[in-house]
């Protein structure tokens, strides 16, 4: 187990490196560090030297990737690349270029991002699996027809759909909670359960038939025929027999975001106005923020790589055919 | 005993949606403390008969249609799918055919086996049953995963489960036909056992006539989803009466039967809207039959037979008929000789990458003459479908040589290896996984001449014509898909794919094991006939002794990875020297004349391979103390026939 940790974050670094690498050359391919200059002085007062100053106060002053002038190593280290990028692998995240410190905002902006998205995920599960069974349990039926058919429905439609018709029913025309905005503390509840519903139902259409497919897979298998033989009603036999299998792919195929949850929902913040991760992520581009962006995306990249080594473990720990071999 | 009735079966009709009545009419009763086998066919409806019984019918596609199945009194056909239920389990119980899907992968042994038992005490009498199956650690097994068993004891814990809640009866769907035959002696003997103990009526479901007989009381011959013939075990094995079942008896490949045909249908059957169901493939064929139906009639002795001609004096099935073995001469010379070869296998764990080399093949050496049939015995675990690889080369060889008429191919690469390979051909066991679903079969049959480049193109369309013609496809098929054909005839078309090249030796791995008996005569017919006509060598790698005793000229047999004993047929058959070979065959089912000894092999092929002494000797009856850590190497008998035994 250890090993294979230590294996997996040995690959995670080049991984890391290239992603690091591919964002600051789209970025600079599109924003010139000029351009960037003369963006963040606002373009009235920008003269010559105030765009030096500036590139010399934001660390942009220096060759991007190679430093003919300098010598031995310093050719890699006395660059943009490498002084700007390079520190994301201890986690100095540095500061933004507007001047403020990127791991503060990170650690306050990450608790409403949390907020919804882990509930969201849980509720989510729960109520796709329990969808899935209920659609299982009714099988070749008509309950079962409906439901696929409401499935293929809910899935159809965007979700921006939800987002905007749940913000007109409950927010404006009910007045059940707020449209939108944030409060910290336990006065976030108000604010929180219109996105999470919002999030949940928006993911039942794909989800719900996806997991149902995992379930009918299962009860075709003749464990599930053992089981019926020895006289265990339905309920035991979905319940303690296929559940348990069905839940091998479903969790494999869900714990992969787990660690992405700290950074929030793009859409889904900047409707509600949320305080966290992903409009921060948004405000960003919009303001052609280099450093933060660089920050946000190496994040996602490391969380994703995090997930995937979750998404194996987990498929150890829950798969006997693999945790005892 | 009392002879009350427990099951009674009455013109049960079960139908599948696109394939119509599956059972169509069965009606049979068992008494307490009997049994009754169901012997047929693939698509005879046997499996679908004991699911009906069990009203576990995969709904809606099956559905029953009629007929009663009256179990002690109850008519479950009538009752609702609660008290259904009280009977599954409890009344009746059920063995499957597959140990590796039966049992839950992601639930212990114990938590399946406590299903079945009440919660008082559960543990306790949970570990008693896996005791009573014969388990050698019940504690350590009621907590282990089903992965961690070996298919035997997998089968051992199902029987378990199914006698758990003492079942007034007990349906065994084919529980032994994934089994190795050494396994399967335990098995049926564990069935026989715990009905003899618990006076439980047996519902027995088989396609094979050995084990029917070992297991039967009375039997009923199925064909197409009717019951064509009825009668006491003794009676039908001394007397078949319906020309299915006789016909079925000719088929069955055997050492008397060496140097014949077998008796093989040669008409795919036609379907039959009216009249006997086996008037397509029947022999004695009447005119009548084609007409009505008809009945299952009352014949002498209590023997019941659905066929017009019942009782009417016949010679017996027609033999084949013999011609002389060419194969036989011993003095063609070799066409392979192998020479202690060996071949790893190496063992990645799929997350922790960690790998080890683990050798399946040690040091065997064997020679093919030219013209002769070389039959390569092993249980699963042998080696052998390795080995048969490793002589074409398709796996790395870790030692050894190998000489093709006389030159070294050990060695050869590139064009030179190429050129070699079309000399050998395969054949498998799975034809359908062989042959490639999108390609026609003239293109799969063509596919070897154009790779080898033996033929201009247009040559190409005639040979392949000519090649599914020898192997009796109709020349019309050749643009029809693999799926279009049945399994026999798909193994005729990877046949003729082998032939195309006009190899020298064909190595058939396992080839009828998937095939229905009447289907394995035709294929072992063929095989005979292009041995005869062209002089070709065959490598016959099977587990199936029947087919060793009708075919093979020469016989090694494998265990662990070695072999362990090798000699002509006559030698192997008359006077096997080694313990293994001498309760393998005594392990098979036999009808035709009783086992020769009766011993029962200890136990499975250890997980871990024996490294020292006699690699047999964990399960050898006749071991002696230094057997555990001298290794018996092969020494000779009689002229040519070897064994490692230190006996
Ligand atoms: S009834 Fe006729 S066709 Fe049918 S088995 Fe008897 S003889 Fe053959
Ligand atoms: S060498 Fe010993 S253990 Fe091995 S088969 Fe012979 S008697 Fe049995």
């Amino acid at each position: 187990m250890i090993r294979y940790i230590i294996r997996r974050a040995l690959y995670a670094i080049p991984i890391l490196f290239g992603v690091n690498l591919l964002t600051f050359v789209l970025f600079f391919v599109v924003n010139s560090p000029n351009d960037m200059a003369r963006f963040h002085l606002g373009f009235k007062r920008v003269t010559p030297q105030a765009i030096v100053q500036w590139k010399h106060d934001h660390g942009y002053d220096k060759p991007m990737l190679f430093n003919d002038r300098a010598k031995g190593v310093q050719k890699i280290t006395q660059t943009v690349f490498f002084q700007r990028s390079m520190k994301l692998f201890v986690f100095d995240f540095g500061r933004s270029d507007e001047g403020r410190d990127i791991g503060y905002d990170i650690r306050q902006r990450m608790w409403p991002s949390l907020a919804i998205a882990l509930p969201t995920f849980v509720i989510g599960i729960l109520v796709n699996i329990t969808t899935a069974l209920f659609l299982v349990f009714f099988r070749s039926t008509y309950l079962d027809w409906l439901g696929r058919l409401a499935l293929v429905a809910m899935m159809s439609v965007s979700s921006l759909f939800y987002i905007i018709g749940g913000q007109y029913l409950f927010g404006k025309t009910l007045r059940l909670v707020p449209i939108s905005g944030y409060a910290p503390g336990l006065h976030a509840f108000k604010f929180v359960v219109l996105p999470v519903v919002i999030g949940v139902i928006s993911g039942i259409g794909a989800s719900g038939r996806l997991y149902r497919a995992f379930f009918l897979e299962e009860i075709e298998k003749d464990y599930v025929r053992t089981a019926r033989a020895k006289g265990l009603s339905e309920m035991s036999v979905l319940f303690r027999h296929v559940l348990k299998n069905a839940m091998i792919p479903i969790l494999t195929s869900v714990v992969v975001v787990v660690p992405s949850l700290f950074l929030g929902s793009l859409i889904m913040e900047s409707f509600f106005g949320i305080p966290g991760l992903g409009a921060y992520t948004l405000d960003a581009i919009n303001a052609q923020d280099f450093a933060t962006v660089r920050a946000m995306v190496f994040l996602g990249s490391l969380f994703y790589i995090v997930g995937l080594a979750l998404t194996d473990i987990t498929y150890m720990l829950v798969d006997p055919r693999i945790r005892l071999k | 005993m009392s002879h009350a009735t427990v099951l009674e079966v009455d013109g049960l009709q079960t139908e599948f949606a696109g394939q119509g009545y599956v059972v169509n009419g069965v009606s049979f009763t068992i008494a307490r403390g009997e049994s009754l086998v169901l012997l047929g066919e693939s698509g005879s409806g046997k499996s679908t008969i004991a699911l009906s019984i069990m009203r576990l019918i995969a709904e809606p596609a099956g559905r029953i249609r009629g007929g009663r199945v009256v179990f002690e009194g109850t008519d479950l056909l009538r009752i609702e799918e609660q008290r259904m239920r009280r009977i599954r389990g409890r009344g009746i119980a059920m063995v499957f055919q597959e140990p590796q899907s039966a049992l839950n992968p992601v639930l212990t042994i114990g938590t399946q086996l406590g299903e079945c038992l009440p919660a008082k005490g559960r543990r306790t009498r949970g570990l008693g049953l896996l005791d009573a199956v014969g388990l050698p650690d019940p504690t350590w097994a009621y907590g282990a995963y089903p992965h961690q068993l070996s298919g035997g004891m997998r089968q051992r814990v199902v029987i378990a489960m199914a006698i758990a809640a003492e079942p007034g009866l007990l349906i065994a769907d084919e529980p032994t036909s994934a089994l190795d035959v050494t396994i399967q002696a335990q098995i049926l003997e564990l069935i026989k056992a715990e009905q003899r103990r618990r006076d439980m009526a047996v519902l027995f479901v088989t396609h094979d006539l050995g084990v029917a007989h070992l297991m039967a009381d009375e039997v009923a011959v199925l064909y197409r989803g009717t019951v064509v013939e009825q009668a006491s075990r003794a009676l039908l094995f001394a007397n078949p009466q319906h020309p299915y079942t006789r016909d079925l008896f000719a088929a069955i490949p055997s050492r008397e039967k060496r140097g014949a045909s077998l008796a093989a249908p040669d008409r795919v059957y036609d379907i039959q809207e009216t009249g006997c169901c086996y008037a397509g493939r029947c022999r004695e064929v009447q005119s009548q039959c084609r007409v009505c139906e008809p009945v299952l009639r009352e014949g002498s002795a209590g023997v019941r037979v659905r066929c017009v001609i019942v009782d009417t004096p016949r010679a017996p099935s027609p033999d084949g008929v013999r011609e002389p073995d060419t194969g036989g001469d011993p003095a063609g010379g070799d066409l392979l000789e192998a020479e202690g070869l060996c071949v790893n296998f190496t063992a990645a764990d799929r997350i922790f990458g960690q790998k080890r080399q683990i050798r399946v093949v040690n040091e065997v050496s064997l020679r093919i003459g030219r013209g002769r049939t070389l039959a390569l015995v092993g249980e699963s675990g042998s080696g052998k479908t390795t080995l048969g690889k490793a002589i074409t080369r398709l796996l790395p060889l870790a030692g050894g040589r190998l000489r093709f008429e006389g030159e070294d191919m050990t060695t050869v690469r590139g064009e030179d290896l190429r050129r070699w390979r079309r000399d050998i051909q395969m054949i498998f066991q799975d034809p359908y996984a062989s042959l490639d679903p999108r390609m026609t079969v003239g293109e799969i049959v063509a596919e070897g001449l154009r790779a080898q480049r033996i033929m201009p193109a247009a040559s190409r369309f005639s040979r392949v014509q000519e090649l599914l013609r020898q192997v009796g496809i109709a020349g019309g098929s050749i643009d029809r898909y693999p799926h279009q054909f049945s399994g026999g005839q798909r193994q005729r078309i990877a046949i003729a794919r082998a032939l195309a090249v006009q190899p020298k030796l064909i190595i058939c791995d396992e080839p009828t094991s998937a095939l229905d008996v009447s289907v394995q005569a035709q294929i072992l017919n063929l095989l005979r006939d292009l041995q005869r006509e062209a002089g070709l060598s065959y490598l016959f790698i099977t587990h199936n002794l029947a087919l060793v005793e009708y075919l093979a000229h020469d016989v090694v047999i494998l265990y662990a990875g070695r072999i362990i004993e090798r000699g002509s047929v006559d030698q192997i058959l008359t006077n096997p020297r080694h313990p293994y070979t001498v309760s393998l065959f005594a392990a098979v089912p036999r009808f035709d004349h009783p086992p020769l000894v009766n011993v029962m092999v200890k136990g499975e092929v250890p997980a871990e391979l024996v490294m020292e002494g006699c690699p047999f000797h964990p399960r050898c009856g006749r071991a002696l103390p230094h057997c555990r850590y001298e290794r018996p190497l092969l020494r000779g008998f009689e002229d040519g026939h070897e064994a490692a035994c230190h006996l």
